[in-house]
């Protein structure tokens, strides 16, 4: 059977995964809130396996990987979907800047987009003789803007204008051949003005004229410029349908809206739910040629995750009926919004990521993961050097993704351990209970040690935070009884750190030592 | 823990030329659609450059990327149509439909045929020997691929000279990049973002220490850049400005002289130990693989970035150009796309 695919959006990354999604045969249907497809489909028409929804946005969604329902609302008709997977793809919109260096938009004082119209273009580039371009000033910029002011500059200079100036502070040139345009713009003949730590003052006469007056940083100079025509950058900011569509799916946004958390392992297309992708201007700001990249990883994400049978039902969670109290505790705090609730809850295994947060979290241990049970039960004589009882034993909770790599690394390069050192693998950190930390130091001689990824690097997104206050009310309560609080430690590390796995360890071990 | 299906031995192949980031990301891509894939990698060990960086994380992810290697390597050694061949050197390279490769693996040969290829031969970090720099004469002037693999193995920060944690650092940035002289009319995207956060991982560990960062303009990275970028403002010492020379003071600490814009003269100042952040230049099989290969470079010697879809042969990652590791991943996972698209082309 075709995979289903809904793809939301209208703009050129959208149509790239489009296309790139039915020359592999996957059935898709568009959604978009725009009243008609961009003219680019019109390419793709004609391939009666598409399905085009305008002026309609997403309702509801629910179910998971291979299986979601969409409700769609066309006007006041709504309209219901089952699709295997689902990719977001919505343009980015432009914020002028104007009221940040206190201008007002006039015939004189443009914003970036109104230079690079084509309608407008030719007379603006006649009919003006000097220009100053303003680009970064107030806020940091990006390679993208810098491309737009420094190809506009350029086409003035072509076009037979000679006085062209740029004012910026950071120069941003880290993108594909920038640098060569850079020096490009210079041979053509414009000055780049650059500015560190000192701002130009802007101020606007009647006739909507900007002047710019300034102390050139290098000769120390004061200068004043009246340019006929002052450009004002912009920044690139998110769709602001991408907040409704982040509510609607549970995805996480980063810091400035845009719909993949700022996390590494959401790399290159994924979110936090399985199976429901970002691309391009809806994941983050980069150019046209990048978003044609950014298109394809995600086409070819659609295609190799959306095998919802490829998986182990030991690895899921399970919620047992009769212990579950309706609490919603395991439904609010599941990072990948797999648990569904309707009479029952219950956890949707394709989009369960076998994290482990609700099974530590809920309060009347009802739910369950069959193979994380077992891994808390690793037997005495995987303790390396069993034997050895002059050395404290030592038990360390690893989180999968991070900790236990990083022991791989330091036992495969031969670096020194604790002999007496236990270790327990688990999903993610998120899953080590009140219960197993208890047990842990109730069983082990020596002590207990927790070892997650770094805040902001937990796949679960916030699992090693809950291990963190966990065993921070843990070393209250023992504390409290009098142990030594020496003997429950936590630590943050990332996977490729063999060494100072090594060191965090025996300095552990040492402690330990010195308690004795 | 997956369930591999096994559908049998895969009926399509394609060489990956790589196993670096963009390399490994773009062979698990086309393995996943039952692609077979030949990865091969001419050093003894895959992950490529990024391997070697260390984490620069103080309790908080800064993004940088570097723990990606590790779960790429992770999936593609359990990836049953990913046939790894590492410590191994093109000799002939022939395309007529079907790519025939012959490789030498030390002393015996092994050939292989595929559908398509993708280069991800990455790239080669620019060798600041001949900078007035002294680099490789002067003990604490290092690199910074030098201070990463300090950080990794050591899971420390000391001066060459004599292992004590440097009191002063200053860091050069663009060493090899948007360098007329030597025409390297490029930014290398990445070493702006390095260089600080690794200042900022050093100020974490020990707060004191004084840290001056020489440049010409900061580069964008990361989502959340205005607010690291203020934040480092404070904690470090910018100076605009890309020093002359170095020369080598008491106690080996390096003398940097550079000019003070804000003085408006030449000064002298001595750090004890210099870092120069080195770019990303075109990697050094670049010409041989292009000749080989029959793709073309660019004026900068980085390959084309127009895709050869007509041949089947696909480029990737860094030896496309700097980028991060996270747009070398990006760009394997297009380049695996391109690849399969040609062959369902080619089958029709
Ligand atoms: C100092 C420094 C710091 C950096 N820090 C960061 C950072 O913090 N964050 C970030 O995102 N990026 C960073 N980067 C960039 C990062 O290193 C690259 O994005 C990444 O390594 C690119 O991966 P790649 O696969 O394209 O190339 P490479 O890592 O160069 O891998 C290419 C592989 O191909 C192999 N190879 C080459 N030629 C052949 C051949 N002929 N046959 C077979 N195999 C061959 C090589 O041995 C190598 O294993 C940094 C770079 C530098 C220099
Ligand atoms: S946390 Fe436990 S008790 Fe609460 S709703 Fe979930 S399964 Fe039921
Ligand atoms: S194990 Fe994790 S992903 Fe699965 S239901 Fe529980 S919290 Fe959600
Ligand atoms: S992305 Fe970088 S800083 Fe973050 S955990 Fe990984 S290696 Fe460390
Ligand atoms: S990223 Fe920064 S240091 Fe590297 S070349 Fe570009 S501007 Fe220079």
């Amino acid at each position: 059977m075709a995979l289903k695919t809904l793809v939301i959006g209208n703009g050129s990354c959208a149509f790239d995964i489009v296309d790139n999604l039915l020359s592999k045969n996957v059935e898709v249907i568009i959604a978009t809130r725009d009243n008609s497809l961009h003219q680019k489909f019109s390419e793709i028409m004609g391939q009666n396996i598409t399905e085009i929804h305008t002026e309609t946005t997403i309702h509801s969604c629910t179910g998971a990987i291979g299986n979601f329902t969409i409700s769609m609302k066309n006007n006041n008709k709504s309209i219901i979907r089952i699709v295997d997977c689902i990719v977001i793809a919505e343009d980015s919109f432009r914020k002028t800047l104007f009221a940040s260096y206190g201008l007002s938009p006039s015939t004189k004082t443009i914003s970036l987009s109104d230079l690079d119209n084509p309608e407008n273009y030719k007379n603006i580039a006649d009919e003006n003789k000097s220009f100053v371009l303003l680009k970064g000033l107030k806020f940091e910029s990006n390679p993208v803007i810098s491309k737009e002011v420094m190809d506009s500059s350029i086409k003035l200079a072509s076009h037979g204008q000679s006085k062209i100036y740029i004012l910026t502070k950071n120069l941003k040139v880290a993108g594909n051949r920038l640098e060569a345009l850079y020096r490009k713009a210079k041979k053509a003949g414009i000055i780049f003005i650059k500015f560190t730590d000192s701002e130009p003052e802007f101020f606007q006469g009647e006739d909507g004229k900007t002047c710019i007056e300034f102390t050139d940083e290098v000769t120390k100079k004061n200068f004043s410029l009246t340019p006929d025509i002052t450009v004002v950058d912009e920044s690139i900011v998110p769709s602001d349908y991408l907040e409704t569509l982040a509510k609607t799916f549970g995805l996480n946004i980063d810091c400035s809206g845009f719909l993949q958390s700022d996390n590494v392992h959401r790399l290159p297309a994924y979110t936090n739910r399985k199976g429901i992708f970002v691309a391009g201007p809806s994941r983050g700001i980069s150019s046209p040629e990048d978003y044609k990249a950014e298109a394809g990883t995600a086409a070819i994400a659609v295609l190799n995750n959306s095998d919802k049978n490829n998986y182990d039902i030991k690895d899921k969670a399970y919620i047992n009926k009769g212990g579950c109290v309706r609490c919603l505790t395991c439904y609010r705090i599941c990072p990948h919004k797999t648990i569904s609730l309707n009479s029952t809850l219950s956890v949707m295994p394709e989009g369960c990521e076998g994290c482990g947060l609700c099974t530590a979290e809920c309060p009347k241990n009802a739910i369950t993961i069959e193979n994380l049970d077992h891994k808390f039960l690793i037997p005495d004589d995987k303790i390396q050097n069993a034997d050895s009882a002059s050395k404290p034993r030592i038990t360390a909770f690893c989180c999968s993704r991070s900790a236990a790599e990083a022991y791989k690394l330091a036992v495969s390069i031969g670096l020194t351990l604790p002999e007496g050192l236990k270790i327990v693998e688990v999903p993610c950190a998120g899953s080590i209970s009140l219960t197993h930390i208890l047990n842990s130091l109730k069983n082990s001689t020596g002590g207990t040690i927790i070892l997650t990824c770094h805040e902001g690097n937990c796949f679960s997104e916030k699992g090693n935070v809950f291990a963190h206050n966990r065993a921070k009310s843990v070393s209250k309560m023992i504390s409290d009884a009098g142990y030594k609080k020496e003997r429950l430690m936590t630590y943050t590390i990332a996977s490729n750190m063999g060494k100072e796995f090594s060191n965090i360890l025996n300095d552990f071990e040492k402690n330990i030592i010195d308690l004795e | 823990m997956i369930k591999r299906k096994h559908k049998g031995m895969p009926k399509k192949n394609v060489l990956v030329i790589g196993g670096g980031v963009a390399g490994l990301a773009a062979a698990l891509e086309l393995a996943e659609q039952e692609i077979g894939v030949d990865l091969i990698e001419k050093s003894e060990f895959l992950g490529g450059h990024a391997a070697r960086f260390s984490c620069k994380a103080s309790g908080e992810c800064v993004k940088c990327g570097a723990c990606i290697v590790v779960e790429k390597l992770k999936k593609s050694f359990l990836n049953p149509n990913i046939r790894i061949h590492t410590g191994c050197k093109i000799k002939k390279f022939e395309n007529n439909g079907i790519i025939k490769t012959r490789v030498d693996k030390e002393s015996s040969e092994i050939s292989f045929e595929s559908d398509a290829a993708i280069i991800a031969s990455g790239f080669k970090p620019f060798n600041p020997v001949n900078k007035p720099f002294g680099y490789k004469r002067f003990n604490n002037v290092i690199t910074n691929i030098d201070l990463e693999e300090m950080l990794k193995l050591e899971d420390d920060v000391v001066r060459p000279s004599d292992k004590r944690f440097p009191k002063s650092i200053a860091f050069i940035q663009c060493v090899g990049s948007r360098d007329e002289s030597l025409n390297h009319l490029w930014c290398s995207h990445v070493c702006c973002g390095s260089a600080l956060r690794v200042a900022k991982k050093i100020k974490s560990i020990k707060p004191e220490t004084e840290i001056t960062f020489f440049y010409i303009d900061v580069q964008t990275f990361g989502k959340d850049f205005q607010e690291f970028y203020d934040s480092m403002k404070q904690e470090i010492r910018m100076v605009r400005s890309i020093p002359g020379d170095i020369l080598i003071s008491d106690n080996d600490c390096p003398q940097i002289t550079f000019f003070d814009s804000e003085k408006n003269c030449s000064i002298d100042e001595i750090f004890e130990m210099v870092v120069l952040s080195i770019g990303l230049t075109p990697g050094e099989d670049n010409k041989n693989l292009s000749e080989l290969m029959d793709i073309k470079l660019d004026d900068s010697g980085f390959f084309k970035s127009g895709e050869n879809s007509s041949t089947g042969i696909f480029t990737a990652g860094t030896s496309r150009g700097p980028m991060s590791i996270e747009d070398a991943i990006l760009d394997g996972g297009r380049a695996a796309l391109e690849a399969i698209k040609y062959i369902d082309r080619k089958d029709l």
